[in-house]
Formats: C-alpha cells, sequence, structure tokens
C-alpha cells in the first residue's frame, strides 16, 4: 500500500505539466477526438479569449504537440490545429498516468 | 473512469456541433415537407430532387451561417466511422424502402399491400431515429415517431375520411412541424454564437 502510494507519488512527478495545465488540456483533449479543428471553433468550444488561446497554441506548437496551418477558406483567414504524432502520443500517455493516479 | 467520462462529454460537444445549428431538422423538415406538396401538386416526378435540398441546406448554412461563427472541424476516425455506419444504415433503408415498395406493389390484396404507407413510415421512422442516434440529437426519435404517425395515418384512417386526404395532410404536418423545431433551432444559434471576428 505504501509502495503504491510512492510509486503515484512517482507518476505525478513525471506528469507532462505543459498539458495538465487546464485550458491547455482542453485543447489536447478536444484535438484528441478530431483529426482537425480550426482556431474559431476552439475558440467558440473552450471559452477563452482569442489571445489567451493563442498563447497556449503557441506553447504546445513550440513543444511539437500540435500542428498549425494558416489558410483562406471563403475568402476568411482560418487557422487550423491538429495534433501531431508526438502530442497524440504524449496525451495518451498523460491520460494512462492520470488513470493510474487516480485508481 | 474519470478521463473516459470527460471524453465523452467533448465528443459530446463534437456532436453538437452537428445538431445545434438546427440545419438538419430544417433539411429533414423541407425534404418531408417537400415531398408532401409536390404529391398535393400531383407532381410525383419531381420526387427525385428532394434528395437535394439537404446537400444545399446543409452547405450553403454551414458556410456562410456556421462556419463564421464556430468555426469548422475535421471529426476524428472513431466519428468517421460513425458516420459511415449511419451512411450505410440509410443505404439499407433506401434499399429496403424500394424493395418494400415493390413487394406491396406486385402483391396484390396482401397486409403489405393494405398497410404499405404504415410500413414505408416505419422504415423511414428507422432511418430518422438512426439519424438521432448517429448526432446524438433525441429530438430526432421523436421525429421518427411523427413521420411513423404521419404515413400510418394514411392507412387507418383514408377511408374513414372523404374530405381530405389524411396521409398528405400528416405528411405536411409533419414536415411543417420538424422545419418550424429547426429554425427554432437555426435562429437560437445565431443568437448564441456571434460571428467571431478576425482570428488572432
Amino acid at each position: 500500500m505504501a509502495e503504491d502510494k510512492e510509486n503515484n507519488l512517482d507518476l505525478e512527478m513525471e506528469i507532462d505539466r505543459l498539458i495538465h495545465e487546464p485550458a491547455r488540456l482542453k485543447i489536447m483533449a478536444f484535438l484528441s477526438v478530431l483529426d482537425s479543428a480550426d482556431f474559431t471553433f476552439l475558440v467558440s468550444r473552450l471559452g477563452l479569449t482569442m489571445g489567451n488561446l493563442s498563447a497556449h497554441i503557441s506553447k504546445l506548437q513550440e513543444a511539437g504537440y500540435v500542428e498549425v496551418e494558416k489558410g483562406y477558406k471563403d475568402n476568411r483567414p482560418q487557422t487550423t490545429i491538429a495534433l501531431s504524432e508526438e502530442g497524440r502520443q504524449a496525451f495518451e500517455i498523460y491520460r494512462d498516468q492520470m488513470q493510474q493516479i487516480l485508481q | 473512469m474519470n478521463n473516459e467520462m470527460k471524453l465523452q462529454e467533448i465528443k459530446r460537444q463534437v456532436y453538437l456541433y452537428y445538431t445545434e445549428d438546427g440545419l438538419a431538422d430544417v433539411s429533414l423538415g423541407l425534404v418531408i415537407l417537400g415531398f408532401g406538396l409536390l404529391l398535393l401538386w400531383d407532381l410525383p416526378a419531381f420526387v427525385g430532387i428532394l434528395g437535394l435540398i439537404p446537400l444545399v441546406v446543409w452547405y450553403l448554412g454551414k458556410s456562410s451561417l456556421v462556419v463564421p461563427r464556430v468555426g469548422s472541424i475535421q471529426p476524428g476516425q472513431s466519428i468517421k466511422k460513425r458516420f459511415l455506419r449511419f451512411f450505410l444504415n440509410v443505404c439499407l433503408t433506401g434499399i429496403g424502402v424500394l424493395v418494400l415498395f415493390m413487394l406491396a406493389r406486385g402483391s396484390g390484396e396482401s397486409l403489405l399491400s393494405t398497410y404499405s404507407l404504415s410500413v414505408f413510415g416505419f422504415v423511414l421512422a428507422l432511418g430518422i431515429s438512426s439519424l438521432g442516434l448517429l448526432i446524438n440529437a433525441v429530438r430526432f426519435y421523436y421525429y421518427g415517431v411523427l413521420v411513423f404517425l404521419a404515413m400510418a395515418g394514411g392507412d387507418f384512417l383514408l377511408s374513414s375520411i372523404s374530405t381530405f386526404d389524411p396521409f398528405l395532410a400528416g405528411v405536411i404536418s409533419a414536415g411543417s412541424i420538424i422545419l418550424a423545431v429547426g429554425m427554432v433551432y437555426l435562429i437560437r444559434f445565431l443568437n448564441k454564437y456571434p460571428v467571431i471576428g478576425r482570428e488572432a
């Protein structure tokens, strides 16, 4: 029992802090069930301001977890965000770790 | 368990993208109403055009009303598989309807020919309900019941009412109700989500 507790605490130390932040966790969670989403969709679903969302996306992009593509659709600028393969793996690892901690 | 429940909630939010705007309801309502009106005006040859209505309404509605407000998404594999299963169901339903219709026509006096509208309505109701199951929209189950009752009314009331065709009345009423509900959802959606300005 004590050993389990110690192992769970060790897991907590390894948790990906980048994903663990609530707003970024929501971003990763949404993108995990989608192939991609545009910026407007994430703003409407997450309740973040554009600037706030942009800052979080930048952090995830720097870590290589998301891929950002800027373009135009129907003459409107469109930014499409998708999880990278590394991001999907990182999210799956994070999910497994949280499940172990919560058990 | 906690993580799975939250991901289920997120999937529910994703499915909401396909139902919140009411475009699916408007499309369905227009098709059923159009079907009734074409039969009322004795223009059955144009029934095939009804299939274009959902495509036009969906595409135009999404691009001009929905995307500027809530953006666009590309669903993931699990959602795509679910949609594929639905389209297969629709094709099977369509083939089933066609086979039943042909059987009913060729069977002479039989239960199938006597209650062909009810059978037709039941198959349509199944198709509409499976759409509700696909996009997690409970109201589509009620639409299925409404359509079934409208069609079945034609079988059971036709002989007892001589002043109007209960089948046509039922179909036009059902289509109008579904269209009206869809418009309510659409107006609520437009009020809830303003057009979002330029992306950061």
